[in-house]
């Protein structure tokens, strides 16, 4: 991932149809990786235990190790975590859901549930954060519209791409390092490509668009015309705070202050971590593994966390311009007008139209 | 038809529980008023209430709200939300109103078990900080005026350890096996039913369990087996029915015992340090992060839109009240309890401690 951190899977799962969608950040694959950061192994797996603090009958804490059995409405699973706090991390994980998903993506719930997470630890051990949002780029300046899950954020993304005039960083994670660089965070990346190269809009209509998204999705694609979509290196420009309303049809905007929208992206973030991404799969569970961990090591790693990420955040935020934004509960194309008329004036109003 | 019950927890807390859920529901499946059954009160005029919470049949969110994740609807001050554990569902709605908290929830027939346990009780924590007392998550005893207090996660041994001082000799009374109640330097007892499983079972307590309850718990734990843990339901055995001569009153903090187990083979099943007040305060604000699942979650999605609102800042207060309310002649210990060893070894070790001063 950009050269800041490198991670292997291994999966004993044969099946592998949609490729992209389970593996979802193949946007970062290479041929070989030596000595990663992060190893995430799916199967099964004895878990090294013993000596453990035993927290709530079922976390199994000692130092820099994490073991627990977890379930949750359809999924269940066996997770063991070397290295939780510092050095070379190792991820045994067993689990299943009971539902197509273990059929069309086995490894999906791993990667989820554990390595995403795990690599926002590092990351920010590294000195870069994770936003959870929306970032577009134009001549090399991003805008970054952070916010919660159902804002319009990747149809705001797709229709961004389609309009010519900009390309995505990521239409829900987004990197950002010191000096406000920004690069980028694409999942499912070729389920994006598809979009933006096959589909007129968002509305996936006919049967026969879901076939051809499936053969898309699971073919060998050549990595080299991303970046005619994706742009992985960038200048943060702007930052949104963005959220729906109901029963509201228009945009508005103000300006907000460094240390609320500071702490309004560290509960973002926080949120992120419970979150699994298989529906009816509602609240898990790595942010409750942290809290298991910060309460048997509170000087550890992961008990200073949250603070460092405040402390980074704001550090590479400050005398940033930074807005709020109310979207209204329905989406059209003119929301992207009036924010792109929002930040630089208009200009491309015609063209998307 | 409508059951309305007044609560009252001396004079601190005093809220109403209003359940419009129907006749076979409630028979079938449960009341909600049993854990707090301690606290009955008469009724208690509006205008004292701190908050109010009612079981709804049809809840809906208020219009014009913030839509977070497609099902968290949020507005200055007001929450609405659907959501689910295992097969219980539940939708709840949080409106302040004037100077106090209007909760209502509407919950499926399974959800009814939870309501205490993930909201009405964090709700009474919520109300207590917003006072300025703190509640740690603790079972407490004390002795001569003196309170000690046990804290530590579910499995800990914190009910036992209790449990096993009240029934041993000397004089030890129960303040509470779950919630104690702290503000400047005393302890309020908060005696709730216990949980029983056959794991924290001690033969002080089968002593007071009568034939039905003996037998319902042995039903509940084939039901556990042959759920494979799904299905776990505690028996409740209310103290103050059990053994109402053994109930403390108001006392002085004066030790705390921070629990952590082990599942170490080796021989030295016990190790207790001193540890600081800082370290403590770390150890007891965790323990409470950890105990309820939904409402604080929820609050973080509440600080998303609204950081600096006071339901937004909950545990910074929370934190801020626990360094203000134990005083610094406060003393407070770690313990690392090994499980394989053996417990009451243990237990009679800490007896020792808190009589050694």
């Amino acid at each position: 991932m950009h050269d800041i951190i490198k991670f292997k899977i291994i999966t004993d799962s044969k099946v592998n149809l949609l490729k992209d969608i389970n593996f979802f950040l193949s946007y970062f694959e290479t041929d070989n990786v030596s000595s990663p950061d992060i190893i995430l192994k799916i199967g099964k797996f004895e878990p090294s235990n013993e000596g453990c603090f035993l927290v709530d009958h079922k976390y199994y804490i000692k130092d820099n190790y994490f073991y627990c059995k977890d379930q949750e409405g359809r999924a269940k699973w066996e997770v063991e975590i070397f290295g939780f706090e510092e050095g070379q991390a190792m991820i045994n994980f067993h689990g299943r859901v009971l539902g197509l998903e273990q059929v069309l993506i086995p490894d999906y719930l791993a990667q989820n549930l554990i390595l995403r997470p795990l690599i926002e630890l590092k990351l920010l051990e590294r000195g870069y954060t994770v936003i959870h949002g929306l970032g577009i780029e134009k001549k090399g300046d991003a805008y970054i519209f952070a916010a919660r899950g159902g804002a319009h954020k990747t149809r705001l993304a797709m229709d961004a791409i389609r309009c010519g005039k900009y390309r995505l960083i990521g239409d829900d994670r987004i990197l950002l390092g010191k000096d406000r660089q920004v690069l980028s965070y694409p999942l499912f990346y070729n389920l994006v490509m598809f979009r933006a190269e096959r589909l007129r809009d968002e509305h996936i209509s006919s049967f026969l668009d879901k076939v051809k998204m499936a053969r898309y999705i699971s073919s060998r694609h050549n990595r080299k015309n991303t970046n005619k979509i994706f742009a992985d290196r960038s200048k943060l420009k702007k930052m949104f705070l963005v959220a729906r309303k109901e029963g509201y049809d228009n945009i508005s905007q103000r300006r907000i202050n460094l240390d609320d929208a500071v702490i309004r992206l560290v509960r973002s973030n926080q949120m992120e971590m419970t979150s699994s991404g298989i529906s009816s799969l509602g609240f898990v569970h790595f942010l409750k593994y942290m809290l298991a961990y910060c309460y048997v090591f509170p000087e550890s790693e992961i008990g200073g966390y949250w603070g460092d990420l405040r402390y980074s955040l704001k550090e590479t935020l400050i005398d940033l311009p930074l807005y709020e934004i109310e979207l209204p509960y329905k989406y059209t194309q003119s929301i992207l007008i009036n924010l792109a008329n929002s930040y630089d004036g208009g200009g491309i109003i015609n063209e998307i139209i | 038809m409508t059951e309305t019950r007044y609560f009252n927890i001396h004079n601190i807390v005093k809220f109403r529980i209003e359940d419009n859920s129907n006749f076979i529901n409630r028979k079938m499946f449960g009341g909600i008023f049993e854990e707090y059954i301690n606290y009955f009160s008469d009724e208690i005029r509006e205008e004292d209430l701190d908050f109010i919470v009612t079981i709804s049949r049809k809840i809906k969110p208020k219009p014009s709200c913030y839509i977070l994740d497609d099902k968290y609807y949020i507005d200055r001050g007001y929450l609405y939300t659907e959501d689910s554990y295992k097969l219980a569902k539940w939708r709840i709605e949080i409106i302040p109103n004037e100077d106090k908290y209007m909760i209502n929830i509407e919950p499926n027939n399974l959800a009814r078990f939870f309501i205490s346990g993930f909201f009405i009780d964090f709700i009474i924590q919520y109300i207590l900080t917003k006072k300025g007392y703190s509640i740690l998550h603790s079972s407490g005893v004390s002795k001569n005026g003196l309170a000690y207090l046990f804290s530590g996660r579910g499995g800990s041994g914190k009910t036992s350890i209790g449990i096993h001082l009240v029934s041993s000799e000397g004089e030890y009374k129960f303040l509470g096996d779950d919630f104690i109640i702290v503000h400047r330097g005393y302890t309020h007892p908060y005696i709730t039913p216990l949980n029983l499983f056959t794991y924290n079972l001690n033969p002080f307590l089968l002593k007071n369990l009568n034939r039905k309850k003996r037998a319902m718990m042995f039903f509940k734990k084939v039901l556990y087996s042959l759920t494979r843990g799904y299905a776990k339901f505690f028996t409740k055995l209310n103290p103050r029915e059990a053994f109402p001569e053994k109930i403390g009153s108001k006392s002085k903090l004066s030790k705390v015992f921070i629990i952590l187990p082990r599942n170490t083979k080796s021989d030295d099943g016990f190790t207790l340090k001193s540890i600081s007040k800082t370290e403590a305060v770390e150890y007891v604000t965790h323990n409470q992060m950890m105990d309820s699942p939904y409402l604080p979650v929820y609050i973080t999605q509440y600080g998303f839109l609204f950081p600096t609102d006071e339901l937004a800042r909950y545990w910074e207060t929370y934190r801020n009240n626990l360094v203000q309310n134990l005083p610094d002649t406060v003393r407070f210990y770690l313990i690392y309890l090994s499980l394989s060893s053996d417990i009451n070894k243990s237990f009679d070790k800490i007896k020792m401690v808190i009589e050694n001063e």
